[in-house]
């Protein structure tokens, strides 16, 4: 193996392991979080992040080739879908659900951290 | 999504790659689809609870 090589795999390797912590880090986050809009940004990591990282260390593995380029699209598609498909989940909970300001807490950021400690 | 373009890396066959970037547009589409119809259902159910309340 030449040192070129060497070097696509590791980037590679900590491209996909970089993507896989992420997915980790997305599924604590859904499982951790209790309200469904805080847990829509825990899985946005995964969807954009995580996806990315895997798909550009695969890019790496694959060199220059068509796959690549089919890859390089379906990160693109992923970036510009998955906030559309956010805002529209959000707006979905916040036109349906009548109770949405029994989870929305507000003041300042001393008042919310205050409220926070008192409750710990 | 990243295990369809794992296999294509792995068995060297290019279309799964396709079949990767038509689920991504699928499961795009079904959001918008699935989102529309439920916020219409909703509003056409809470219309009419309003509707009745004002008759009785």
């Amino acid at each position: 193996m030449s040192i070129i090589e060497h070097i696509r795999l590791l980037t590679g390797g900590v491209f996909l392991l970089g993507g896989l912590v992420l997915f980790a880090l997305e599924l604590y986050g859904i499982y951790h979080m209790k309200y469904v809009l805080n847990r829509m940004h825990a899985a946005a990591i995964g969807d954009t992040l995580g996806i990315s990282f895997c798909l550009i260390g695969l890019m790496i593995f694959s060199g220059w080739n068509w796959t690549t380029l089919k890859m390089a699209l379906v990160v693109l598609f992923l970036w510009w879908s998955s906030p559309v498909s956010s805002h529209l989940i959000s707006r979905l909970e916040v036109e349906t659900n009548p109770e949405l300001s029994k989870h929305l807490k507000k003041g300042t950021l001393e008042e919310i951290t205050e409220s926070k400690e008192e409750q710990s | 999504m990243v295990g369809i373009a794992v296999l294509s890396l792995l068995l060297k066959e290019g279309f799964l790659v396709d079949i990767c970037l038509i689920y991504a547009m699928i499961s795009f589409l079904a959001v918008i689809v699935i989102t529309k119809i439920y916020v219409r259902e909703y509003i056409k159910e809470h219309q009419k609870e309003v509707e009745e309340d004002e008759h009785h």
